[in-house]
């Protein structure tokens, strides 16, 4: 693993490479980009590089030094003992595999300001086996009010030989004042060709349709592509789309959760089913192994009216979580979907 | 050493430096001069504007012991001790890390002792919004009246968050946002001093993408210096992660033109590059901003920082655009904007709410149809429709006859039968069903008398409710026995789906109908336009139509 096996990334590891290059690497980063596409492993990769040992051509980490090897434990960070270890009031942990690099996540979705105290600390000595003492906070956007208060400080002006890397995918939550102190590297997801050319090699026994909803499905972002079973899950939540647009029972959801990833999957079809009618040709479609599917849905519908229903089921998704009553708004739902689809005229049996 | 970025090499170290703050140096420099410092100073505004380094700067020009008109000479063992941060007399305080009454208590010990080399004992406390409640009480003693050697400046992004005991006790200076040209200039003072090669063009984007702030600017173009020999627009595009302005000139072209085809093709091509669609609609959504005010406001150009050529070619691109539609659109684009953020998969609603958008192109301003109107014959004001009634003559009675259950011929008892009007029958129905099923009686209380008969009760259930007419059939034959009792005569109860407000009303009227309509004609006519949709208005029954 170094920065080569990164796929995708090439803007953002430029910028890191000449970095390392021109040895003008600053004190603060955010990585900055959407969820599964490689930040992270890209943080790790820097870390390596930044202290490797045996230098292959100055900027690459060359993977197989005592310190590459140590810092590439941090990519399965569950199998590493934490230096919070029983210490019931340090709930976060910060995993080490190397001394002089720390990778923190949050817990229970929260940094706290325990954490960034004992950070503090960890940067405050001097390098210990590397060149530089680094920080990872990864989804840093969940470093709660103080936490990000107290950090300020140290992100402006840390001790010397330390350098911190925020990951994100959400920056926009981050305190103006964090992101302002810190060099900020978009991470873009990834193109279409690649994402296909990655799937061909992660999964196997993909046709070329699935793999190319899988990438446009994922939006470039790999680490979601290859959940498992992913277009099993499509399958059957489109089923159950196909399903409320006639009689669908109340027990169509087998749980809240599955309610929720349904209506957001709806935009999808929904989606296509516009483009069909808006484009008249199936050259813009994601699901285009639900060809039939997709035009049976557009038929009777208007493009004024599936936008609606777009809007319809997305104002539900956001009210879903005030504990709605399952039968009730699967009865809604269904009316809104049968309505605007032009299919009132379906008679329940 | 590990390098030490711009925007901490360059901190301004005395007043002079400070880029945009100008009122607050001037205040400085006075009453350094006039020798009238007050005890408690609050630094208020948004991030990297100067807050703390104003802080510094005013604790050096209290202890420097060579200062020249009210500046730090920054030569002084006082200056350079403070600028290194190892000055016995000045405390930075994170307000941050030290937010308890302890700390608050520790400082006030500390606070009764005299300076031990300069003139004033200088307590910086950063981020002061962070300190507890108990924290600021503690202090307002302190605050009101501290020792005569004790300057205590408070800096803080949020200065709603410090209590009015607090703001009373200190001279509030607030900072603001540095205009995009003091950024470019002293940016420019930078490069030629860091050797740094960057075209006009991309000096001027970290100038606007700072957004007012030093810091920022400073930290873009460290990045920017880093990443490349030689700074281009491109460059920065990449670093920044923007798209690129010819795409987003080319989308919004599309949209204004209603070209849907071409709209998703761009999307579907950004989507396969991998650009962030998110900040596609964000982008977006500033451009049309831009677009509107340019279209709005007489002085436009010096509401937006642009050049002139940018105005201009915006203000050429939208030259065929009303206001209406152009506010419309920013609307859409500012609920994306919002959905878009929060999405799974921003595509979806980015492309479903461009192709809403794209109805906007078919709308003509309320104004201008006003206007075409009042030129058109001064008779024809009204526009009469097909009522309502007329329309409910022609809806289709469907579904729900339970025939089999009532035998066909029901002879009216003779003479006793009161005389009951639709309305209050159903009432009284209803009434009485209250106290044997309310569930029930719930269901019929939705439904409308729309005719009695000898024979039989026509009720209606208007569009959404029509799905309660199941349960009714069930129970018609109860029903029909409360009838009996009520009005005396054998009734059938017969439900129909009363024309909904939208749709089924308007089902009433067909296009080819209202075309035949003179009046519809020569509104389509003068306007130059077509039917879009026939919809019905609720209260009088008049229809309206949106044309195109």
């Amino acid at each position: 693993m170094a920065f080569k096996d990164i796929i995708g990334q090439e803007n953002a590891l430029n910028i890191l490479k000449g970095l390392i290059a021109k040895g003008r690497v600053p004190h603060a980063l955010l990585f900055a980009g959407e969820e599964g596409i490689g930040k992270k492993l890209a943080a790790i990769n820097f870390a390596k590089a930044l202290n490797c040992r045996g230098k292959v051509k100055g900027i690459d980490s060359c993977g197989a030094c005592p310190s590459c090897v140590k810092i590439n434990k941090l990519l399965k960070p569950e199998t590493l003992i934490t230096a919070g270890e029983g210490d019931d009031n340090l709930k976060e942990k910060i995993y080490m595999s190397h001394p002089d690099t720390a990778l923190i996540l949050p817990y229970k979705n929260e940094i706290r300001i325990k954490i960034i105290r004992t950070l503090e600390e960890h940067l405050s000595y001097k390098p210990f086996e590397g060149n530089y003492k680094i920080a990872i906070i990864d989804n840093s956007d969940e470093m709660n009010n103080e936490t990000s208060n107290a950090f300020l400080s140290t992100l402006e002006a840390p001790a010397a030989k330390s350098i911190i890397i925020l990951v994100s995918s959400k920056p926009g939550i981050l305190l103006p004042t964090i992101r302002s102190r810190c060099q900020q590297v978009f991470f873009s997801p990834l193109p279409l060709k690649k994402m296909e050319e990655l799937l061909r090699e992660k999964v196997k026994g993909l046709d070329d349709e699935k793999l190319f909803l899988l990438s446009a499905v994922s939006g470039g972002r790999i680490g979601y592509a290859i959940t498992e079973g992913l277009i099993e899950k499509r399958d059957s939540l489109l089923e159950k789309f196909l399903l409320m647009t006639g009689n669908p029972g109340k027990e169509i959801w087998e749980e809240r959760e599955e309610m929720e990833e349904w209506f957001e999957w709806c935009q999808l079809w929904l989606r296509d089913i516009a483009v069909l009618k808006a484009s008249g040709g199936t050259g813009l479609l994601i699901n285009r192994d639900k060809r039939e599917e997709m035009e049976g849905l557009a038929s009777g519908a208007s493009l004024k009216n599936i936008i609606e229903l777009s809007e319809g089921l997305n104002k539900i998704k956001r009210v879903l979580d005030r504990n709605l009553n399952i039968a009730i708004t699967v009865n809604h739902t269904s009316m809104l979907m049968r309505k605007m689809l032009g299919r009132q005229n379906v008679r329940d049996n | 050493m590990s390098y030490i970025v711009l925007a901490r090499k360059w901190r301004p170290q005395s007043f002079d430096d400070l880029t945009g703050q100008e009122t607050v140096a001037t205040t400085f420099i006075n009453a350094i001069k006039r020798d009238k410092i007050v005890h408690a100073y609050l630094f208020s505004g948004p991030r990297g504007v100067g807050k703390t380094s104003t802080a510094r700067i005013l604790s050096k020009a209290l202890n420097c012991t060579a200062r020249q008109e009210g500046e730090p000479c920054g030569k002084c063992d006082n200056c350079k001790a403070i600028t290194a941060g190892s000055y016995v007399d000045v405390f930075e305080i994170d307000g941050a890390s030290n937010t308890g009454v302890d700390d608050v208590r520790e400082l006030r010990e500390a606070v009764k002792y005299a300076p031990s080399s300069g003139k004033y004992k200088v307590y910086i406390i950063d981020e002061v919004h962070m300190l507890s409640t108990q924290a600021f009480n503690a202090l307002l003693k302190t605050l009101e009246e501290p020792p005569p050697h004790v300057i205590f400046i408070f800096a803080t992004t949020e200065p709603k968050k410090i209590p009015a005991t607090i703001l009373s006790r200190c001279q509030h200076h607030s900072f603001r946002k540095i205009p995009k040209e003091k950024i470019k200039g002293q940016l420019k003072k930078i490069i030629e001093a860091e050797g740094i090669n960057i075209q006009d063009m991309p000096l001027d984007m970290i100038a606007r993408a700072a957004d007012g702030s030093m810091r920022d600017a400073l930290t873009l173009l460290d990045q920017a210096s880093s990443f490349s020999e030689n700074v281009t627009e491109k460059d920065l595009q990449v670093l920044l992660g923007l798209p690129e302005t010819e795409m987003i000139k080319s989308l919004s072209a599309a949209i204004l033109g209603g070209d849907i085809n071409k709209t998703l093709t761009i999307i579907k091509d950004q989507a396969d590059r991998g650009y962030d669609l998110r900040t596609l609609t964000r982008e977006l959504l500033e451009h049309f901003r831009n677009l509107a005010i340019i279209k709005a406001a007489e002085d436009a150009d010096s509401l937006l920082d642009f050049s002139a050529e940018e105005t201009e070619e915006m203000r050429r691109e939208c030259c065929n655009v009303g206001i209406e539609p152009l506010t419309l659109i920013l609307n859409e684009l500012l609920r994306l904007d919002g959905e878009v953020r929060s999405a799974l998969n921003p595509r979806y609603i980015l492309e479903l709410g461009l192709l809403k958008i794209s109805f906007v192109k078919g709308m003509t301003s309320i104004n201008e149809v006003l206007k075409a109107l009042e030129k058109a014959d001064g008779g024809e004001v009204k526009e009469e429709k097909p009522s309502a009634e007329k329309k409910k003559a022609e809806a289709q009675p469907l579904t729900i006859e339970d025939a089999g259950q009532v035998p066909d011929v029901c002879a009216p008892e003779a003479g006793k039968a009161e005389v009951f009007e639709k309305e209050s029958l159903w009432n009284s129905l209803v009434a009485h069903f209250d106290i044997q099923d309310h569930l029930l009686a719930c269901k019929l209380a939705e439904a409308k008398a729309v005719e009695l008969t000898e024979r039989e009760l026509v009720i209606g259930f208007n569009g959404g409710m029509s799905l309660l007419s199941d349960s009714i059939t069930q129970n018609a034959r109860a029903i029909e026995d409360i009838l009996k009792k009520l009005s005396g005569r054998r009734l059938r109860l017969k439900i129909i789906p009363l024309p909904s407000k939208k749709t089924e009303q308007a089902q009433g009227i067909s296009k080819e109908k209202l075309m035949a309509e003179p009046l519809i004609q020569s509104a389509i006519k003068i306007l130059n336009s077509s039917i879009l949709e026939v919809r019905a208005l609720e209260k009088n029954g008049n229809s309206s139509e949106s044309q195109k």
